[in-house]
Order: structure tokens, then C-alpha cells, then sequence
């Protein structure tokens, strides 16, 4: 899948709902939102809330945040290739990969959450390409895995279909083969993403020809 | 007595033998001119006209030639010193050696050896070059002049030898390459250019083939841009229900 990316400078900007694959969830309490939302209805979790919960400073949100040293710089080499493929062939997206030790009490997707949004952002490039980024945090301590995403790349990304790609490595990383597991995933959500940019191009046909037809702006 | 005499006698001579100094050790390194004459027995201008021949030759010809006078025939035999102080002076060239002893009838005597490159040279062709020299030294009838003629005649065959040695090799082209080719300095300095050459074509293709792939791949996909659904005081994110416990028997969903 390929388009013109000069063609797209200061393009509309459209409505998240339109694309969007997955409900909004809670990352407290799980719960489905239909609509954007300060605190949960239910549980009132909000981000605010987290950061009095996690007492200290996120590192920096890099391609690898892995304090433990689970992925050398070998197994680092050859995931970047992957990556870089994707992120050649996706220029908005960027994959963080952090493999953490994390309190069995504290959940993957509450930890990504906060993670996410509590890395300092320290210049507009990285404003820029942070919604764009997909974090896949590691317990290793727990043997689990989620996947957060930010708002930009959200509508194109479901959550059952990156569960799928986890749940397809799971047996790599249970034996925390890490190099594997995280290579697989890669190219897994390289082809998630090219069937992704496949629907988007057919639903911004389908708006293009409902413009057309209305003799609209489009 | 006289047995017991005898017996004193045998073990002296014996001793002797065994701690006798080898000629060629007390002989030392190789004359820096060619001549080894420590008794002065050449007169110093012919002395002085063959180390300068032999000078002059050294820039041409990689066969040194040696002439060595000895006060004494060595106990091993003349041409027996002549060939082993060959062996040791020219440290693996072709060499000739003209060995002379004062006050013996029969010198000088001869002896010359072929390097590996001149391996093509036959045995029989350096005896002849060997004997072809004396025969020409011994019409002289002085053993100065004979010791003389014997070494420059010995350098003329030797050289002559040499250069047969490598017209041949000229000719033949593929034989003289593989003489050159066959040592193993060579054969591993043509591995590395070989390697050097094929590694470069190498890189080469592969940026080639990279380049290629990267025209390809074209400019990449840019999703559409869409409002930020923000929520729960997310800034970037509003986190995710993507979760896998590697334990569970079954997937969530």
C-alpha cells in the first residue's frame, strides 16, 4: 500500500471515529467508553490519578527501553532491521519496545498507559511522532504483554488484532526468547499495518465518492 | 708396553678428533668481498682485482661465487669443506666455491651448488659447469692464476646457467609463473587480492540491490490524520485493551 505523502500535506483532518476498529476502554477498570472522557465513569480513573500512583519519573519513551539488558545488542541489530522496514514503509509509525519487571498487582495496560503519557516529550518532533508510536511493554517478571497506542495511530489499530500478534508469540516469550518473539511481532504489525492502510484507502474512497456525488467539498 | 702405548695413542688421536674445531666454524661469516685469504697467500692486487670483478658482479648475478684459500687440505676433503662452506655462505642462492690449498698439487678444487629457483638446472648441467671451470683454470699453470681464472669461469657458467634458466622460464610462460606462483607468499597475496576484489563486487551489489529495493518500496504509506479521541487526562494516549498472559491456556478474545 503506498500513497503519495507530498499529496497529503495539510490534509483535512478527519474524524477518529470513522476508522477507529476497537471501543474506548478504561485503563482502570476496563470498561467500554462511547465517547471521549476525563475520568471513567465507572471507576473515575484518569491519568491525573495515575501519576499520584506512580511515584516516579517514566524514562524516556525510546525504540528500546529495556533497564534489564533482556534484548543485547545482537538481538537489537537484527530487530532494528525489521523496524526500520516498518517505519520505512509507515514514516508516521514508531514501535517502542520495553521489557520491565512489573508488580504482579500493576497491570501491562494500566503500566503502558502511564508510561506513554508520563515520558517527558522534550521537542515537536517527538510531540509529532508520540502519537504515532506503538508501545509493546514486556513483564517479564509476570509473563505478560500489552500493546498501547497513541491517538494518531489508534483508528487503524485493533486491539483484538495486536492481542492476536501477542497471543501468536506467546510460547517466544514465555521461554524469553525476546529477540524472537519481538521479531515476529514486528513483522506481524507490519502486515497489520498494510492491511490497515488498505482499508483506510477504501474508506476515504467511499467518502470521496459520497463528496462527489453531493457535489461537496470533496 | 707397546700395546699399552698404542692404546694411549688411539684414545689421544681419538680426543682429538673429537675436540678438533670444524674448519668451517673457525671460518666465521662470508667473506664481505668473496675472498676468505686470512694467510694473505694472493697477492694483495690480485686479490684486490678479483674481490673487485666479484663487486662489480654482485649487481647482475644473484650467484655468488667464493674463493677461499686454506693453509691445510681439511680432514673431511677438500671439495666436501669447498661444497658445505657454499651451503653456509650463500644461505640458499646458487652459489660456486673455489677452495685452494697452499702448497697442494691438485688445487684448486670446485664445487657449486643450484638455489631452488634453479631447480630446472639438472645436477649433471652444474658438474659440468664445475668441470668446465677447473678444466680452463688447470691451463694455467700458475695456482694463483688457476685459482683465479678457476672462479671467474665458474661465475661466467653459473651466470650462463642462470639466464638459459630463465629464457627457458620466459618461454614457457605457464612453468615460470608456476614456479613464481608456487610459493606460498604468492598464493596467499592472490587469495587476498582475489577476496579484496570479490568483497568489493560484493558491496557493491548489495548497495545496488538495496538502493533498488528502497525505489521500490517508494515513498512509504502515510495514514490519514484524524481527530485525538483524548481521554481519562491521556495527553498522547488513551491506553489500550491489547493484553496477553503468556501462561493462559486460551486467548482472551
Amino acid at each position: 500500500m503506498r500513497n503519495d505523502p507530498k499529496a497529503l500535506l495539510g490534509r483535512e483532518i478527519l474524524n477518529a471515529q470513522d476508522f477507529a476498529q476497537s471501543p474506548m476502554v478504561c485503563p482502570g477498570c476496563y470498561f467500554s467508553v462511547s465517547a471521549p472522557v476525563e475520568q471513567c465513569p465507572r471507576c473515575h480513573f484518569s491519568g491525573k490519578r495515575l501519576v499520584d500512583k506512580y511515584v516516579f519519573d517514566a524514562p524516556d519513551l525510546e525504540r528500546y527501553v529495556d533497564p534489564h539488558g533482556y534484548l543485547p545488542e545482537r538481538s537489537r541489530g537484527r530487530i532494528d532491521q525489521v523496524l526500520d522496514d516498518l517505519e520505512s514503509d509507515f514514516p508516521q509509525v514508531r514501535i517502542s519496545i520495553c521489557i520491565v519487571d512489573l508488580l504482579a498487582e500493576v497491570d501491562p495496560r494500566e503500566f503502558g498507559f502511564w508510561f506513554f503519557n508520563a515520558s517527558k516529550v522534550y521537542s515537536e518532533t517527538e510531540a509529532q511522532r508520540r502519537a504515532w508510536t506503538v508501545l509493546l511493554a514486556l513483564d517479564d517478571q509476570n509473563a505478560r504483554a500489552s500493546v498501547t497506542k497513541g491517538y494518531g495511530i489508534e483508528p487503524f489499530l485493533s486491539d483484538a488484532s495486536l492481542e492476536e500478534l501477542l497471543w501468536n508469540e506467546r510460547e517466544l516469550f514465555l521461554e524469553k526468547d525476546y529477540e524472537a518473539g519481538v521479531f515476529n511481532f514486528v513483522e506481524g504489525l507490519e502486515e497489520l499495518l498494510e492491511s490497515s492502510a488498505a482499508r483506510a484507502e477504501k474508506i476515504l474512497k467511499k467518502r470521496r465518492r459520497f463528496w462527489s456525488r453531493k457535489g461537496g467539498r470533496r | 708396553m707397546t700395546r699399552l702405548k698404542a692404546f694411549f695413542l688411539c684414545l689421544l688421536s681419538g680426543l682429538s678428533c673429537l675436540f678438533a674445531q670444524d674448519p668451517l666454524s673457525a671460518m666465521g661469516e662470508p667473506p664481505a668481498k668473496g675472498v676468505y685469504d686470512p694467510m694473505g697467500w694472493l697477492e694483495v692486487s690480485k686479490k684486490a682485482e678479483l674481490e673487485q670483478r666479484f663487486v662489480e658482479r654482485k649487481e647482475q648475478s644473484k650467484a655468488p661465487i667464493f674463493v677461499a684459500v686454506l693453509p691445510q687440505r681439511p680432514t673431511d676433503g677438500s671439495e666436501s669443506l669447498a661444497r658445505r662452506l657454499g651451503r653456509k655462505w650463500a644461505q640458499g642462492e646458487t652459489w660456486g666455491v673455489i677452495l685452494h690449498v697452499v702448497g697442494d698439487a691438485q688445487s684448486p678444487w670446485c664445487a657449486a651448488e643450484g638455489a631452488k629457483r634453479l631447480a630446472a638446472a639438472s645436477e649433471d648441467e652444474m658438474r659440468q659447469a664445475t668441470q668446465e671451470a677447473m678444466r680452463r683454470a688447470f691451463l694455467q699453470p700458475d695456482q694463483d692464476v688457476r685459482v683465479m681464472v678457476g672462479a671467474l669461469e665458474l661465475a661466467v657458467e653459473l651466470d650462463a646457467l642462470e639466464s638459459r634458466y630463465r629464457n627457458q622460464q620466459d618461454l614457457s610462460g605457464g612453468s615460470a609463473l608456476s614456479s613464481i606462483t608456487g610459493s606460498p607468499g604468492f598464493f596467499v597475496q592472490r587469495v587476498v587480492v582475489i577476496s579484496v576484489i570479490l568483497l568489493l563486487l560484493l558491496i557493491i551489489v548489495i548497495n545496488v540491490l538495496r538502493s533498488k529495493r528502497e525505489e521500490d518500496r517508494g515513498p512509504g504509506y502515510l495514514f490519514p490524520e484524524t481527530s485525538h479521541r483524548s481521554r481519562f487526562s491521556g495527553p498522547w494516549s488513551g491506553g489500550g485493551d491489547a493484553l496477553v498472559r503468556f501462561t493462559d491456556l486460551k486467548p482472551r478474545r
